[in-house]
């Protein structure tokens, strides 16, 4: 999880530079005699918008920062940590999504941390070599299952550490299922 | 607009509008690439002064276009522009010809630089440019397809090929063993309308009778014991391009009847068969022998020769070109060095005086050879005279030919033979002298008098030192090469023996 971060606070750097090259195209043309201010439209549009991606990236790199309440509502946990994975997806020519949860979601059993360094894991192996990646959740009987559909079969290796986080796991073609334990109701 | 139009290549497309508007507002011409792979394509379709490339791109990255860029020989400056931005990631940059590298994001004054550094890159770009166009342009006045020379005589050639080969014209190049005239023959068929047909090299002295008869003409089967299977002749395979009949004079009569009807009709029959093909070739041809003597003797007969030498080219033997001397050994010795892996960067002085005197019977192809032993043989980083010579012991300079073409004055064979003989001796004063019949103090005398009175100073050796000096031992009015039509004459001018020299 923490490369993941670190590779998404550099990611973090290409809105930033958007929007400051387009502020740049603003201030350079807003002088310029004739201009109509139409014309500059898309640039403050186009800076605009990155600022959200930068904005949106600096709140989740904060979110994960922040302590999360036990038991874990995965779907919470884990948004965050798909706003960083995207963006590190994006740049590499990959994608990943998560997917809205069902409201009616049940906890999970694992400490925050261990689920989110959990899935950084798979996501790292599942989010490569051009995969469009669309995350879900659901439960499974007595457990919660976030399922990567899309993703590239897992690195030789990793299912094992998966194993170890206590997490189960499970790979067939183009999708992989890691399944949580679901907290005690109540 | 400025000079230097500009390639942005980054998939994050606010930064490549906000770029491109910033560079346009500049006065640059820019254009967008939103991954590596649209930026290989661009710049191989278009020339760019400077490529602005992100790091981290999809398909193609910026260190494999870099490497791209220097396999394919894009000339344009790379500047490498990165959030991802580790002294290993520059540094690799740098090593695959980065221009420079730069940190997102783009600050001001980060913009600031990027805005100084272009102006320099669009600078270096048009100094390659300009170079390459020079080495063109010299290699455009030194070498012709794969023959090399920048001599009046190879120049003439280059004019003749060039107007000959549009044309069906046969062609017959005369020229002694190793002048290179199956290099002509084969830069005819590329300059041709043919150029994407067959070229059909076949060597008339290199075969028996029948065995050139049966390549010419091919055969059907049963034609002959043993001849299971048909098979078409040289005149079937080379239809639609171009037949070289290399030493065509050596071709037997009854052959030559054969070939002489075969060029009338433009039909072939094979051996044995009753059919005949028809041919659609050009033909061009070979011969070193002395044709006056071949037509005379009817080694050759006169109405093929005219069938066979609609044009003629003469390739004048290596002696007659003395200023191409330098170029083919500089050259040779580069390609040898270069294909044995040696680290040779010329030759000494001694040496590259004894390659100009020396009269290579054998032409380029003896120049070659020895080139390709003297690379071999050399210890150090120049080649040495012992390096060339030691093959050529039994032919010393000295013997080498003066050439003199009919209508030359007494004056300019005189001049000639002090000189041809004072560089074949390397210089040696008293060799000189006693080779020609003189005292020292007479040839001392006369070559100052000659090279006073052409300008021209001496080298320490006293043998000609550069190009134009070569020419002074060269022949003034040495025959060239010529286009006649249904000429026999276009053979060298009757050579001076060494014998008999005052």
């Amino acid at each position: 999880m923490q490369h993941l971060a670190s590779r998404a606070a550099h990611e973090l750097k290409n809105p930033l530079n958007g929007a400051l090259l387009n502020v740049e195209v603003l201030r350079g043309r807003a002088t310029r005699a004739g201009l109509a201010a139409v014309a500059l439209a898309p640039f403050a549009d186009a800076a605009a918008t990155e600022l959200a991606r930068a904005t949106e990236l600096t709140e989740a790199l904060l979110a994960l920062a922040r302590p999360v309440a036990e038991p874990v509502d995965l779907s919470v946990a884990l948004q965050p940590l798909f706003v960083l994975a995207g963006a590190v997806a994006r740049a590499e020519g990959s994608s990943v999504e998560l997917a809205l949860a069902p409201s009616a979601l049940g906890r999970c059993a694992l400490a925050a941390n261990a689920v989110r360094g959990t899935v950084a894991l798979a996501l790292a192996g599942a989010v490569r070599d051009g995969a469009v990646v669309i995350a879900s959740l659901a439960e499974q009987g007595d457990e919660l299952a976030l399922r990567l559909n899309g993703a590239a079969a897992l690195p030789a290796g990793m299912g094992t550490r998966i194993h170890e986080a206590g997490v189960r796991f499970d790979e067939v073609p183009r999708r992989v299922t890691l399944l949580f334990p679901r907290a005690a109701a109540g | 607009m400025k000079p230097g139009k500009i390639l942005i290549a980054d998939d994050e497309r606010a930064i490549a509008a906000g770029l491109s508007a910033i560079l346009e507002d500049e006065g640059y011409s820019v254009d967008v690439a939103v991954d590596g792979q649209l930026a290989l394509e661009r710049l191989t379709s278009d020339v760019y002064g400077v490529v602005l490339a992100d790091l981290k791109m999809p398909k193609v990255d910026g260190i494999a276009l870099l490497k791209e860029m220097q396999g394919r020989e894009v000339p344009t400056e790379c500047i490498i522009i990165t959030g991802q931005a580790t002294v290993d990631s520059a540094i690799e940059a740098m090593r695959h010809g980065a221009y420079d590298y730069i940190e997102k994001p783009l600050t001001s004054d980060k913009l600031t630089r990027l805005k100084a550094l272009i102006p320099k890159a669009v600078d270096k770009f048009n100094v390659k440019q300009t170079n390459r166009a020079l080495t063109s342009q010299i290699a455009q006045l030194t070498h012709y397809g794969d023959l090399t020379g920048q001599s009046e005589a190879m120049r003439e050639i280059y004019q003749i090929i060039d107007a000959v080969a549009p044309s069906t014209a046969s062609v017959l190049i005369l020229g002694e063993s190793g002048t290179g005239k199956e290099l002509v023959a084969r830069a005819l068929h590329a300059k041709s309308d043919r150029a994407k047909g067959p070229f059909f090299a076949l060597n008339c002295a290199a075969l028996p009778k029948d065995i050139l008869e049966n390549e010419l003409f091919g055969h059907e089967k049963g034609a002959f014991t043993g001849s299971t299977n048909e098979k078409p002749g040289a005149f079937e395979m080379s239809s639609g391009g171009t037949l070289f009949l290399d030493e065509v004079a050596e071709m037997a009569p009854d052959i030559q009847v054969k070939l002489l009807r075969t060029l009338e009709s433009r039909t072939v029959r094979r051996l044995g068969g009753k059919k005949e093909f028809a041919v659609d070739i050009r033909i061009v041809s070979a011969t070193n022998k002395d044709l006056q003597k071949a037509l005379a003797d009817a080694e050759l007969r006169e109405d093929l020769y005219y069938r066979l030498a609609v044009v003629e080219i003469y390739l004048p033997p290596l002696r007659e070109r003395i200023g191409d001397i330098r170029l083919l050994a500089t050259e040779f010795l580069a390609q040898f060095a270069r294909e044995n892996n040696k680290p040779i960067a010329g030759f000494d002085d001694a040496a590259m005086d004894w390659v100009l005197g020396y009269h290579w019977p054998g032409n380029v192809r003896e120049l070659k050879n020895a080139l390709q032993r003297a690379v071999v043989m050399a210890k150090g980083s120049t080649v040495s005279v012992p390096d060339i010579v030691q093959r050529h012991l039994r032919h010393p300079p000295e013997l080498s030919a003066v050439n003199l073409p009919a209508g030359s004055t007494l004056a300019d064979a005189r001049r000639q033979l002090v000189l041809r003989s004072f560089a074949s001796t390397g210089g040696d004063l008293q060799r000189a002298a006693k080779l020609v019949g003189m005292s020292e103090a007479e040839l001392r005398a006369e070559l100052l008098s000659l090279l006073d009175g052409n300008g021209r100073g001496s080298t320490a050796h006293g043998a000609p030192k550069d190009d134009d000096e070569a020419d002074v031992v060269a022949p003034r009015a040495a025959p060239r090469g010529r286009a006649k039509s249904g000429s026999a004459g276009a053979k060298s001018a009757p050579k001076a023996k060494p014998k008999g020299r005052r």
